[in-house]
């Protein structure tokens, strides 16, 4: 090896990236080198500068508040497991070592490749459009939650919310005031789901926000769906006389269905 | 479990947007991008999954917020030119040593302005190296390039701080 291949090593010898050997080799030619010793130190001293003297942003309290909020308590392990555990210890499974990993890519890189493919398709195939909107009901959800941005309009009053949805959506959602039930509407937003325009209708449950999501869709079916939970929040969703509701919250699967009831029920 | 790791991320986000405010907004999106994509967590660390999901958000928010600013690309820093040897590297044996001066904490919003002004690839390579103190193989896995490529972005990124710097002092009269 060259001077100038081994003056290359710098970084990685100030990078703990050389394996013993080639640690010991570089620093005996250090001693040889008073090229690479000098580069050597001033690296170091960059190094060090660099590490003492870069910013470490933190980032705003209130910004980490408002993503705390938004996620749920608990996000359900990956995997077939239904209902999280109330509990903080997230037990992980044995993974195996980098070591075992990379042995085992290269063992399956022949096949990886088409099973990859089959695969993609099952999931594709298996991703229905119901379950692409529950999805993207959720994150709508969230993501208002998150950004503090929760309503264009607050208000308790369905007189006040309802015109002002006209010119904004082509239909005249219908806006209740459930307060007598224990939810309360604190305003409404326009949303734009799954490349549709919808009106979402923000109500409180005790601790709990609620979005109703509405949709016209002319030509759906009546019909009604059981509430699923998804990531830690529950959604559901029903068709009638033109219009497609979807409703998320982080409130549990019968005190949706009660609100459910409500909405859908006569005045 | 994504939480311990936000002020990392938002660090992270901090330096590729150069922006206080973006970097909320990446953060933010990442969050949900993070929270979306949790099922296709396959293990590993976490850290790094999250830094990997801050930085495409990053990228594309910067994408479609540019702001008047132009995102510089590898070539125009002609990246892609072989490293050249530590040793061809003319050294001015200069008696204050500029990175001796670097230690003495003056000058940080410098320091700062001439880490800005590398280019993102050399940026982002740095941070996860001084910062998050990740090894080559995580930083690769973040920034999805080969761990070559790491290697000589983190010496270039080096070289350039360490000339930017020297430069800074010169104009400042050497020292002092």
């Amino acid at each position: 090896m060259s001077c100038a291949e081994k003056c290359l090593l710098v970084d990685l010898a100030l990078d703990d990236e050389l394996d013993s050997a080639g640690l010991a080799e570089f620093e005996q030619h250090l001693q040889q080198c008073p090229d690479c010793a000098v580069g050597f130190a001033r690296q170091k001293a960059l190094r060090g500068a660099l590490r003492a003297q870069m910013p470490r942003h933190k980032s705003p309290s209130e910004l980490i508040q408002r993503i705390r909020d938004a996620l749920p308590d608990e996000v359900p392990a990956p995997g077939p497991q239904k209902t999280a555990p109330a509990t903080n210890v997230v037990s992980l499974p044995a993974w195996p070592t980098v070591a075992t990993k990379s042995r085992l890519k290269l063992a399956l890189s022949g096949i990886g490749g088409a099973l990859a493919a089959a695969l993609a398709t099952v999931w594709f195939m298996h991703v229905t459009p119901e379950d692409r909107m529950t999805q993207a009901v959720v994150e709508s959800h969230v993501r208002a939650l998150m950004s503090g941005r929760m309503y264009d309009i607050a208000s308790a009053d369905p007189k006040t919310i309802k015109p002002w949805f006209t010119g904004r959506l082509d239909v005249a959602p219908p806006v209740k005031d459930l307060s007598a039930h224990g939810f309360d509407l604190i305003g409404a937003r326009l949303d734009y789901i799954d490349n549709r325009r919808a009106a979402a209708l923000i109500y409180r449950h005790n601790e709990h926000v609620i979005t109703l999501y509405i949709f016209s869709t002319p030509s759906a079916p009546m019909s009604e769906s059981d509430p699923v939970v998804r990531q830690g929040y529950a959604v559901c969703h029903w068709s009638s006389h033109g219009l497609t509701d979807w409703v998320v919250s982080d409130i549990d699967s019968d005190e949706l269905e009660a609100f459910e009831d409500l909405v859908t029920g006569p005045v | 479990m994504v939480l311990p790791h936000l002020d990392a991320a938002y660090n992270f986000a901090r330096y590729l947007t150069r922006n206080p405010d973006d970097a909320a907004d990446v953060l933010q999106e990442a969050s949900i991008r993070a929270f979306r994509f949790f099922g296709g967590f396959k293990g590993g660390s976490v850290r790094t999954w999250l830094l990997t999901i801050v930085r495409n958000t990053a990228y594309t928010w910067m994408a479609s917020h540019r702001r008047g600013q132009v995102v510089a690309s590898v070539e125009d820093y002609g990246i892609e030119r072989p490293l050249e040897p530590f040793a061809a590297v003319p050294w001015e044996r200069l008696p204050d040593d500029p990175e001796t001066r670097l230690l003495l904490a003056e000058d940080r919003a410098a320091l700062m302005d001439v880490i800005d002004r590398l280019s993102p690839e050399f940026r982002e390579v740095l941070v996860l190296r001084e910062i998050e103190e990740l090894s080559y193989r995580e930083i690769a896995e973040v920034t999805g390039t080969p761990v070559g490529t790491v290697m000589s972005r983190l010496a270039r990124a080096r070289r350039q701080v360490q000339e930017n710097w020297r430069r800074h002092v010169a104009l400042e009269g050497g020292g002092r």
